[in-house]
């Protein structure tokens, strides 16, 4: 099956990105691109430098090197809130849920920059568990109802590209295929993702095209499809 | 009898509340920037000196008082922007801006000795002398009910902008997590410098305060002040606001009950010694949880 999206405009590019924490070179030259339309899957180990990959594109770690560009502007000196604002939206590691805000109050600060708020009711008819929680503090939900939180609050800023940092992680089995489920809907409609996993077959199968990322290097990249066959990864990621 | 214990329980309540304004303005920076801001008591008897000097500039009270506050709230701001902002982006250890400022409090302590004498002065307002309001067999004097009312109401003013408008959702978002606020597209930079700008307004209002309470400032009134300050926040429990407008009220009843029963000599000591009672049973403050803040 040949990706439709091939020919999409880049939304994002990411040029020799070097992030580095004292002696610590967490990336050393990544490149990578994400189009318009797709949804684009970063793959790797544990300490492979995913997370300081998408905590550069927010600007909330300083970079060495390199140069990122987002929806045609240069954005590699942008203050994160105006990244967010331009749609530049990152669900992190671990969800950042605002424990002692209630569900409401989170889901309102997604909107920070939109201060319209009548989206509020299409994130709770996406995610009616977050209506029925709202007033409770966000602190008190589960696992999973955490997470819905942090991706429809993140819904609730508006992004053109939105980037998930192993939104699995932590998750029961069967809660882990709700959120997938999710990632998929908000990529059949239209939506523009960035996916870290450690989850390489699931993320994979949804993904157009994939990355991976060893010890601060891209190793692979190409069509999602072909990686789930390519030796290296069948033999490092899933299981042989 | 009555008179007089209804006399004690005006000096507890607005000597309380300029207690509790000082230290809503000290733990709102603590909680929101995560630093001690020792120039806290610098600012504080800065706003009372500011209101001095246009005071005898001859500016209308109602002109000369809220342009000393807002002065003090720039020199809040500058002191973020010239001195904080710059530990924030080195991400220097905690110790650091103690000692930066401390050195600010030196310096506009030795400004306003070398501006106005060390020697204590008192704002040429006539308008407070010995006029009061009679509630029966009560007199209550009319600077304490002033008093009382600004202190309350500005507090009042706050708690309304931090618990019900989105600013303040934003902030408490800051407070719990600057990460995750930033991530959520909030500028957390600019909300660090008016957490400032708000805080040092605070301590201006309580500067002033203390001004017309006891018609008397002098450029050393921040220290005492500051170590008030502190106790009042651990005592209500570090970065929690409300915790610290009921430490400051604590404080000021429990002085006032010491200079009566007891005498003035023991005032501070009787507090004090208070508060080592209660931390002793209660380490994490009278009204506080344990404040947790992630990264
Ligand atoms: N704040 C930090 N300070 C120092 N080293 C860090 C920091 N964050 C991550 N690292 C290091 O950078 C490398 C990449 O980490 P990370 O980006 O979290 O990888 P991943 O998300 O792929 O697990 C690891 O070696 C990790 O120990
Ligand atoms: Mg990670």
């Amino acid at each position: 099956m040949p990706d439709k999206t091939l020919t999409n405009p880049e939304l994002l590019g990411i040029h020799q990105l070097v992030v580095q924490y004292g002696h610590v070179k967490a990336l050393r030259g990544v490149d990578l691109q994400v189009r318009q339309g797709e949804l684009v899957a970063l793959v790797g180990a544990n300490g492979a430098g995913k997370s300081s990959l998408l905590m550069a594109l927010s600007g909330l770690v300083p970079m060495q090197q390199g140069q990122i560009r987002f929806g045609g502007a240069d954005i590699t000196h942008w203050p994160t809130h105006r990244r967010v604002q331009g749609g530049l939206v990152q669900v992190a590691e671990g969800r950042a849920i605002l424990k002692t805000l209630s569900v409401e109050d989170n889901l309102r600060l997604g909107g920070y920059h939109q201060p319209s708020g009548t989206d509020l009711q299409e994130i709770y008819q996406r995610f009616p568990i977050l209506k029925k929680r709202s007033r409770q503090l966000a602190g008190n939900l589960s696992g999973g109802e955490q997470q819905q939180l942090a991706i429809g609050r993140a819904l609730l800023a508006k992004p053109r590209l939105l980037m998930l940092d192993e939104p699995s992680m932590g998750l029961a089995p069967r809660i882990i295929q709700e959120i997938f489920a999710i990632v998929h809907d908000l990529h059949q409609q239209g939506m523009t993702l960035l996916l870290v996993e450690q989850n390489v077959r699931q993320a994979l199968k949804l993904a157009d095209q994939a990355y991976v990322l060893e010890t601060g290097v891209i190793t692979l990249q190409g069509a999602a499809q072909e990686l789930m066959h390519h030796p290296g990864v069948l033999a490092a990621y899933l299981g042989g | 009898m009555a008179t007089m214990l209804a006399q004690q329980l005006l000096n507890a309540l607005s000597l309380g509340s300029i207690y509790a304004l000082f230290a809503l303005g000290f733990t709102l920076v603590f909680g929101i920037l995560g630093v001690i801001n020792l120039s806290h008591g610098g600012l504080f008897m800065l706003g009372a000196y500011a209101a001095l000097f246009f005071l005898e500039a001859h500016w209308p009270a109602w002109i000369a008082l809220p342009t000393a506050i807002l002065v003090t709230g720039l020199i809040g701001l500058l002191i973020d922007l010239l001195i904080l902002k710059r530990l924030r982006r080195q991400q220097a250890p905690h110790l650091m801006p103690m000692i930066a400022t401390i050195g600010t409090t030196i310096l506009m302590t030795s400004l306003a000795q070398g501006l106005f004498g060390a020697e204590s002065r008192h704002f040429p307002l006539s308008f407070f002398d010995n006029a009061s309001l009679t509630l029966g067999s009560l007199t209550l004097p009319y600077a304490q009910v002033v008093i009382i009312l600004i202190a309350f109401g500005t507090m009042i003013v706050m708690g309304w902008l931090l618990k019900k408008t989105r600013l303040g959702i934003a902030l408490q978002a800051i407070a719990e997590s600057p990460r995750a606020a930033a991530l959520l597209g909030i500028p957390v930079e600019r909300l660090f410098h008016l957490t400032s700008f708000l805080a040092a307004i605070l301590g201006g209002i309580a500067g002033i305060l203390v001004g017309l309470s006891f018609n008397a400032i002098s450029p050393f009134m921040g220290q005492p002040m500051l170590h008030k300050g502190i106790a009042a926040i651990i005592l209500g429990g570090l970065g929690d606001m409300r915790g610290a407008v009921l430490g400051g009220l604590f404080l000021g009843f429990a002085e006032v009950l010491a200079v009566t029963y007891l005498s003035s000599e023991y005032r501070d000591a009787f507090s004090f010694g208070l508060l080592f009672l209660v931390l002793l049973w209660r380490p994490q403050g009278l009204f506080g949880a344990t404040h947790v803040r992630s990264a």
